[in-house]
């Protein structure tokens, strides 16, 4: 017996602690609940799980140490029924996997770890503060809707008819609510300082026009 | 009784088999939101003769832009049977398919007569574990394809061919009726990679799983869309609210059921790798524990678990001598089963419901065209198939199960209403809601009832349904 022929096994040892450092308190928080890999916490633990019954089941079909499989089997198993048997799971699985002279059982545990330390993509990134940026968001996110509250949330602000009110105008339009788009682009040519604004509120009544008519209204 | 022809006892059990495989389909057999969209978008097709190019016809907090169809032949094929036979005659077809996916696992990989009595268990345990979810909708041909698939493969292990023509039309076929047809491509090559852990002599041969799988591939892109629908497919897998389907999260492990298939798998993995007979022990043993895991992730994949178990367990019992079991199995022993299988079949039957409507508020539906009441209508995710189905588009629902098309915050929004969390109301106000029906008893539904702004017009079996007062 060697350190090298050992190393595979150590290597798993100091993984698997890293492992459990890392997740921290979600390895003993709730231990009677079911294990859910989507709860907070255990996406790195699922890829724990998924890493030790590989890299067991690798170990123990090499040596032929069938018993020892059945038990880690059955650790992997509880351990989904109650999340704080994770901590059985480990050592039954490190004992398989310790004796193994090969590389591809901590590898296999590293391949499964690896995804799953991987930050989720977060579903509500941080949103703009700038309200005409939100539009925007909104928008390229192909929600017209909330595009649509956040011009209107927006024009509540301008103590003149501008910029904002021209986009719930447009917003108003692509949600088929026609009449509170011409309303709003009336309020903006008779009142709206910006003869810009005028300009564009203008075109826009205009190119309606001719889309009501193509549509025959 | 003892004295019976063993060949007709035989026949007689594999008949009550076949029975009660057909009994636990259509017990569970129901046509949930998914079904309806899936008939409301094979109609739309049907009248228009051509596949949607502008938005969604059918909701109106979908993302705008272009809708890629993923199960085009699907929608089609089961709008075409509703409109001219009814909803029935399309629970039927569906049965039909399962029962078709079931057959093909448990027949196709146990070629022994003893194997098949030993694989019957499994094959009740596949649809057992997924009935809750057992709907008329793309999943069943999805299943089917992924049956096919398993047995192509253990053909192959086996040295036998598998004609040319199988993988092209099976490629072609998924890819046109379930967005899970990337699995033709996926599962030989993970077939490939695991057969490198058996021995040399062991393994299932590459070239003709390589082949297989570049001609699958072939097959997938004859679709309206060619590649597309796989860019699309993929960017629906990697979607946030994919992984917030309750398909797609763990299953609920307190549950004896899933503890159960999780502990068969890894049992049958244990018991082929300790006491199974070559070839391809590990193999066999690394493809049932990449499914556990993949279990372990999503219920989704409980279903091709127990698959993958079946295709296992009659592939390996079918390798033992076939006289092992029979020896021990007298007539009476098959009659017995045989009639057991057949009680079981008819006290399934017997507590069935037919009705293709038991799951969907019809009485609530009704009540808003009858009342006439003002659009926009809210409504839970898993029945707005249901409304796509109803209203065809003349009004339209919130939400569906279509999520691709709702990850641009309405599924969020939905979900925040689902559990009535802080900022429900301005979801309402967001999306200019007028009129609400939710599922009675629900977080939703008790909040509305408290708020002032808020009136209850119908009270339905399934739903109640609200109208905002007037300001």
């Amino acid at each position: 017996m060697t350190l090298r022929s050992h190393a595979p096994g150590a290597v798993a040892v100091v993984v698997c602690i890293a492992a459990l450092a890392f997740a921290g308190h979600a390895v003993v928080a709730t231990p009677l609940a079911a294990f859910a890999a989507q709860a907070p916490g255990q996406k790195l633990l699922f890829g724990l799980r998924a890493g030790l019954l590989l890299a067991a089941t690798w170990a123990c079909a090499e040596r032929r140490t069938y018993r020892t499989l059945a038990v880690v089997a059955a650790a992997f198993v509880a351990s989904l029924a109650a999340r704080g048997l994770l901590l059985v799971l480990v050592p039954a699985a490190l004992m398989a996997i310790a004796g193994a002279k090969r590389w591809a059982g901590p590898a296999a545990l590293v391949a499964c770890l690896l995804p799953s330390a991987w930050p989720s993509r977060a579903a509500n990134a941080s949103l703009p503060a700038q309200p005409a940026a939100l539009v925007a968001h909104y928008r390229a996110r192909g929600n017209l809707w909330r595009a649509r509250d956040a011009a209107l949330q927006w024009a509540r602000t301008e103590q003149v008819p501008g910029a904002a009110l021209l986009e719930l105008a447009r917003l108003d339009w692509a949600l088929g609510q026609r009449r509170e788009a011409a309303r709003a682009l009336g309020a903006l040519r008779e009142n709206a300082k910006d003869a810009s604004i005028r300009a564009r509120a203008d075109a826009l009544m205009r190119r309606w026009h001719l889309e009501e008519h193509r549509d025959g209204r | 009784m003892t004295d019976a022809d063993p060949r007709v006892v035989r026949w007689a059990w594999f008949a009550a088999g076949i029975a009660l495989i057909a009994a636990l389909v259509w017990t569970n057999m129901a046509i949930l939101g998914d079904g309806f969209w899936t008939l409301a978008t094979g109609r739309w097709i049907l009248a228009h003769h051509a596949l949607p190019t502008g938005g969604d016809p059918f909701a109106y907090a979908s993302r705008p832009g272009p809708w890629i169809v993923h199960m085009p032949l699907c929608q089609v094929a089961l709008a075409w049977i509703d409109l001219h036979a009814g909803l029935t005659a399309v629970m039927l077809a569906g049965a039909a398919i399962e029962i078709a996916a079931a057959g093909v696992l448990w027949l196709g990989n146990a070629r022994t007569f003893a194997a098949r009595v030993g694989t019957l268990p499994l094959a009740l345990w596949f649809l057992y574990v997924g009935a809750g979810d057992l709907s008329v909708r793309g999943q069943l041909f999805g299943d089917l394809g992924f049956a096919v698939l398993l047995w192509c493969m253990q053909r192959m292990a086996r040295g036998a061919r598998v004609h040319a023509a199988v993988p092209i039309l099976l490629g072609a076929l998924w890819a046109n009726t379930h967005p899970s047809f990337l699995l033709a491509v996926a599962l030989p090559l993970l077939w490939l990679a695991v057969a490198r852990l058996d021995p040399a002599g062991e393994r299932t041969p590459a070239r003709p799983v390589l082949l297989f799988a570049a001609l699958a591939a072939a097959g997938t892109l004859m679709n309206p869309y060619g590649p597309m629908m796989h860019v699309d497919v993929a960017r629906l897998l990697m979607d946030p609210t994919t992984a917030r389907v309750d398909l797609f999260e763990s299953p609920d492990f307190h549950s004896p059921l899933w503890l159960a298939t999780v502990a068969s798998g890894l049992a049958i993995a244990w018991l082929r790798l300790g006491h199974g007979h070559a070839p391809r022990q590990r193999s066999d043993a690394a493809l049932l524990v990449v499914f556990v895991i993949a279990t372990c992730w999503a219920r989704r994949y409980g279903t091709l678990l127990v698959a993958v178990e079946l295709a296992v367990a009659g592939a390996a019992l079918s390798r033992r001598a076939p006289g092992l079991l029979s020896r021990h199995l007298g007539n009476r022993a098959l009659l017995v089963t045989a009639g057991i299988e057949v009680l079981a079949a008819g006290a399934l039957l017997s507590t069935t419901d037919v009705d293709a409507l038991r799951d969907v508020p019809v009485g609530a539906t009704r009540c808003i065209d009858q009342l006439r009441l003002p659009g926009n209508v809210m409504n839970p995710y898993h029945w707005g198939g249901y409304f796509d189905y109803v209203w065809h588009g003349t009004r339209k629902p919130f939400i569906d199960g279509r999520n691709q098309l709702f990850g641009n915050g309405a599924y969020d929004d939905s979900q925040t209403l689902d559990s009535a969390s802080p900022g429900w109301d301005r979801v309402l106000d967001i999306y200019k809601v007028r009129t609400v029906l939710w599922a009675r008893g629900t977080p939703l539904d008790r909040a509305l009832a408290r708020q002032p702004g808020w009136q209850i017009v119908c009270r339905a079996r399934l739903a109640d349904v609200y109208v905002r007062r007037a300001r």
